[in-house]
């Protein structure tokens, strides 16, 4: 199977929103992007839907399905899936728990819902042992991922991602297979330096190929969240590229990357910004590995993701006394951070840790928004 | 009922909020749906007075038409549509906004514009974002030609496609 065009592929990403729009809207986007119209039979794809939202459910179309045109040794199928476009998505991606994936890792239950429902759908598409490309921006790309692990180990397809400015969908395990699964070349994740949406959830989620490479886009000028997230720009930056000029060699991951020369960064940090939440990300992961503390077990189940970093970091306060000194620093800098005062006889509970990141989280999200608002 | 219980069901309770309350209620954030856009109909060259040109909106299920006929010099002028949204900066939140023109003429409909709009910014329909952020952005004035093919192509330097019989005033002509 032979791999999409950068410019091919987030075309995909970008038209399975026009499903939305209409169908003659796909055709119409279709009959312009050549790398498809001549690949893939569009004239019979068929579009799936999805049930998005957090308290209450709404059903709408999710992409589709197109199989490649002539004949080919195996059945090749494209499948793109749309992201947020509406109320009920936004829902869904702020409903940060934790649940249980199709193969057994611990994903972003909301997007873990959507993707229930699609699922159905793609099994009824996709035969066993076929080639498949899945396509996705923001959401979308974070459906394609689960729906990637899904075809490769459920359906033991042989599967290549493309995601453009997806957020992080699982714990390291999650994302560790997946790139077992797929081969860490046949995951192309391509995000720009200023997309916030990459960024998140926060910490123990990571990003696939685990460990592997990345497509880092410059920011072009797009400072503002919006346009670095924008479905159109991120097509607009993939003409003319080609895969090899945009893969970058990805930093090691978080876990692998901490040191204790981060817990001595803590006290340079003057401001909540985005090196200040790497770094804590980077301490927590050194922490909890210095406790010996390893996410894993039914018990994350129904957890938010801040109740989880409280949780463990309690855990690890009563590893040892050293231990807990740090726990006690990174606390304290986050605490001053945000404003919070902390006295010197205070006990860290596990309640106030988990005041302390909710504090940092409300400060992160009110700079995100000056951020966007030209501030 | 704790306190961020609260929090969390005035937030709803505000998420729920339809646009068109948001927007008469004068809260949220100013987002274009559709830009102004004019332009000249014409039959084999001549302007055309008389045609009605119809476009048609749609973000998010809610539905905006708009009829216009055309002067002597075969001209229309469709003004921006706005509305308010509590949602404008939740990157999560990818604008859809299909947009369609039709112009009738002696009982024959034809195409002139067909597109979806992918952002919020004025202009967007045929402007890339690089021309956005750098505030050099073109107008939508078409120049429709009825009897003419129907075109699809990316509006210039950009990847926004756009259908139909129109042409942007400074577009070149398409091959086919």
């Amino acid at each position: 199977m032979d791999t999409l065009k950068p410019f091919d592929a987030a075309s995909a990403a970008n038209i399975c929103y026009e499903a939305k729009a209409s169908s003659h809207a796909v055709q119409d986007a279709i009959k312009l992007v050549s790398g498809l119209k001549e690949g893939f039979d569009f004239g019979n794809m068929s579009n799936f839907t999805g049930r998005s939202g957090a308290f209450f459910k709404v059903r709408s179309g999710f992409g589709f399905v197109a199989k490649r045109s002539g004949n080919t040794a195996k059945d090749e199928y494209l499948v793109a899936i749309r992201g947020t476009a509406g109320l009920a998505d936004a829902l869904t991606d702020g409903n940060i728990g934790l649940q249980v994936s199709d193969t057994g890792k611990f994903v972003h239950a909301g997007f873990n819902r959507v993707f229930d429902d699609i699922v159905v759908q793609l099994c009824e598409r996709i035969p066993p042992g076929s080639d498949v490309h899945f396509c996705g921006h923001s959401l979308g790309g974070a459906l394609a991922t689960l729906a990637a692990d899904w075809a490769a180990i459920k359906r033991s397809c042989n599967v290549k991602l493309y995601t453009f400015g997806a957020p992080r969908v699982g714990f390291k395990p999650f994302s560790e297979r997946l790139t077992s699964g797929l081969g860490a070349e046949n995951i192309y994740r391509v995000h720009r330096s200023t997309d916030v949406v990459p960024m998140v959830p926060i910490w123990p989620f990571v990003h696939a190929p685990q460990p592997g490479n990345t497509c880092r886009l410059a920011n072009e000028g797009h400072y503002d969240p919006l346009s670095a997230h924008g479905r159109i720009n991120y097509v607009e930056s993939m003409k003319g590229n080609k895969w090899e000029s945009l893969i970058l060699p990805e930093a090691a991951s978080l876990d692998v990357q901490a040191s204790s020369v981060d817990l001595l960064s803590l006290s340079g940090l003057k401001t909540l910004g985005s090196t200040a939440l790497a770094l804590i990300g980077r301490v927590i992961a050194y922490i909890l590995k210095a406790a010996g503390i390893v996410i894993q077990g039914a018990f994350v189940i129904g957890l938010t993701i801040l109740d989880l970093i409280s949780l463990l970091l309690e855990k690890a306060i009563q590893v040892s006394k050293e231990i807990a000194s740090w726990v006690r620093i990174l606390v304290e800098k986050v605490a001053q951070l945000v404003g919070i005062v902390i006295t010197g006889t205070m006990d860290i509970t596990m309640s106030f840790i988990r005041y302390v990141f909710q504090a940092m989280l409300r400060a992160v999200r009110s700079a995100v928004r000056c951020a966007m608002l030209g501030n | 009922m704790s306190i961020h219980r609260l929090k969390v069901f005035i937030l709803v309770g505000l998420l729920c909020f339809t646009s068109t309350q948001v927007h008469a209620m004068g809260i949220g954030f100013k987002i274009c749906l559709a830009s102004d856009s004019s332009g000249v109909v014409t039959d084999e060259g001549k302007p055309i007075e008389g045609a009605v040109v119809q476009r048609k909106v749609i973000n998010d299920g809610k539905e905006y038409v708009d009829e216009v006929i055309t002067g002597p010099e075969g001209t229309f002028f469709f003004s921006a549509i706005y509305e308010r949204t509590l949602l404008k900066y939740v990157p999560f939140a990818q604008p859809v906004v299909s947009q369609e023109v039709t112009i009738t003429f002696q009982g024959e409909a034809h195409s002139a514009w067909r597109l979806v709009k992918a952002d919020w910014e004025y202009l967007g329909e045929v402007n890339s974002g690089q021309a956005i952020v750098k505030g050099n952005v073109k107008p939508m004035v078409m120049r429709c030609e009825l009897s003419s093919q129907e075109y699809s192509r990316y509006a210039p330097d950009s990847a926004r496609g756009l259908h139909g019989k129109c042409l942007l005033e400074w577009e070149e002509k398409p091959e086919k």
